[in-house]
């Protein structure tokens, strides 16, 4: 493995990990998250 | 291109260190000492309302007489800074007290429940605790859907233990996990995780005064909002008051705490469409009367500060929020004038060192 592909899977990993992991936690949150603000103000 | 198999892992890998960032830095215990940099902006009310809570007992060292506020945003804009308030109060009280002023945005009765959780042993002293047409105005699915979609993250046994009594539908917290059971709270915040980098959120004493002013379309939306609330007041009122009897029965400790209730006026403006108006002048006029029963009832003291200074239109940035620093410094004045009577009242041999009523 050259130095130029393991430092692109590592780019790759940092910023699509994160993102999945966002992902999940929008998706769960999805159906009730946005309720939370919705009652802030009358 | 191929696929790439130690790609693929790197990305669970990642999301699962994400995952387990958020399961051991997302803590009450960060919460308390890190608060501000969990508000995803500087008017984040839900997240500050919280950590102030979690601070509570760290304040409580001594025997010092407390003042706490509950209230909404009405309030606490129609008040001087919290810095100025308790320079006031000590000055006049000729003793040491200490004035904290915990708000959000329309605070909701249960979420004022919050305070029996996280209220220090050593307390002593007023819990003020603002009520309106509005803070009265929901119905019981209203409540529970409210209650099951928290905005403040933070547990809170006491409101749980009041929704049994009621009969109050509510999930158990299944998970263990503090950041599991109120994730939904912290998802909605990823701006939050740029405040590592750029610091926490400095905190303005008010926020109104950066508002812009509603336009005349504006005014109509929030007219009809408030004869709609004054509606549901009518419709709904009764379980509110039981809720707000039920904090007051549970924060009610005499010669250790002593709970008020203190109310707000309204622009001017707002009143005038009120009154003109005989359907919500009949509503208003039968919220007030109620609130009047409501305090005697309960035997706790009712403080309207605002109703003692001559508020003008454009003392307020909209029909709630009072921005002129005159008239925030008079409504201070006023509020401090019942708080030292009544704690003179109440405590009037307290001081450092010494207890009242052989309460701990």
């Amino acid at each position: 493995m050259t130095k130029a592909r393991l430092v692109g899977i590592l780019f790759q990993s940092f910023i699509l990990g994160t993102l999945l992991f966002i992902a999940v936690c929008q998706l769960f949150a999805a159906t009730s998250g946005a309720r939370i603000f919705r009652y802030q103000a009358f | 291109m191929e696929p790439s198999l130690p790609a693929l892992l790197g990305t669970l890998i990642v999301a699962g260190a994400c995952f387990l960032a958020c399961l051991t830095l997302i803590t009450p215990e960060n919460l308390r000492d890190h608060g501000p940099y969990f508000m995803a902006h500087r008017d984040d009310q839900m997240v500050q309302y919280a950590y102030e809570l979690l601070r509570l007992p760290q304040r409580a060292t001594d025997d010092t007489l407390q003042v706490l506020i509950l209230s909404s945003s009405a309030t606490h804009e129609a008040l001087a800074p919290e810095r100025r308030v308790n320079e006031l109060l000590n000055e006049r009280f000729g003793r040491p007290v200490q004035v904290k002023l915990l708000y959000c945005g329309t605070l909701h009765h249960f979420e004022m429940l919050m305070l029996a959780d996280h209220l220090p042993a050593a307390f002593r002293g007023l819990v003020l605790m603002e009520v309106s047409h509005k803070s009265l105005q929901h119905d019981r699915a209203m409540i529970e859907t409210m209650f099951a979609n928290p905005r403040i993250p933070l547990p809170s046994p006491a409101a749980e233990s009041v929704f049994d009594d009621m009969g109050l539908a509510y999930e158990t917290n299944v998970g263990g996990n503090y950041f599991i059971t109120f994730f939904k709270s912290y998802i909605v915040r990823p701006r939050a995780v740029l405040n590592v980098v750029t610091g926490p959120p400095r905190i303005p004493p008010h926020m109104a005064m950066g508002w812009r002013p509603p336009t005349e379309r504006e005014w109509a939306g929030i007219i009809q909002r408030r004869f709609d609330s004054l509606q549901r007041y009518v419709d709904n009122h009764e379980i509110n008051y039981e809720l707000y009897a039920k904090v007051i029965d549970r924060l009610r400790s005499p010669g250790r705490v002593e709970p008020v209730l203190i109310t707000v006026s309204r622009n001017p403006r707002l009143m005038e469409a009120i009154e003109a108006d005989p359907t919500a002048l009949s509503a208003f006029t039968r919220f007030q009367t109620e609130l009047d029963d409501f305090a005697a009832r309960m035997d706790v003291p009712l403080w309207n500060p605002m109703s003692e200074v001559a508020l003008e239109p454009g003392d307020f940035i909209d029909d709630s929020h009072l921005t002129d620093r005159d008239a925030q410094e008079q409504v201070t004045q006023r509020l401090v004038d019942h708080v030292v009577a009544y704690l003179n009242e109440k405590f009037p041999d307290a001081g450092p060192g010494q207890t009242q009523g052989g309460q701990p």
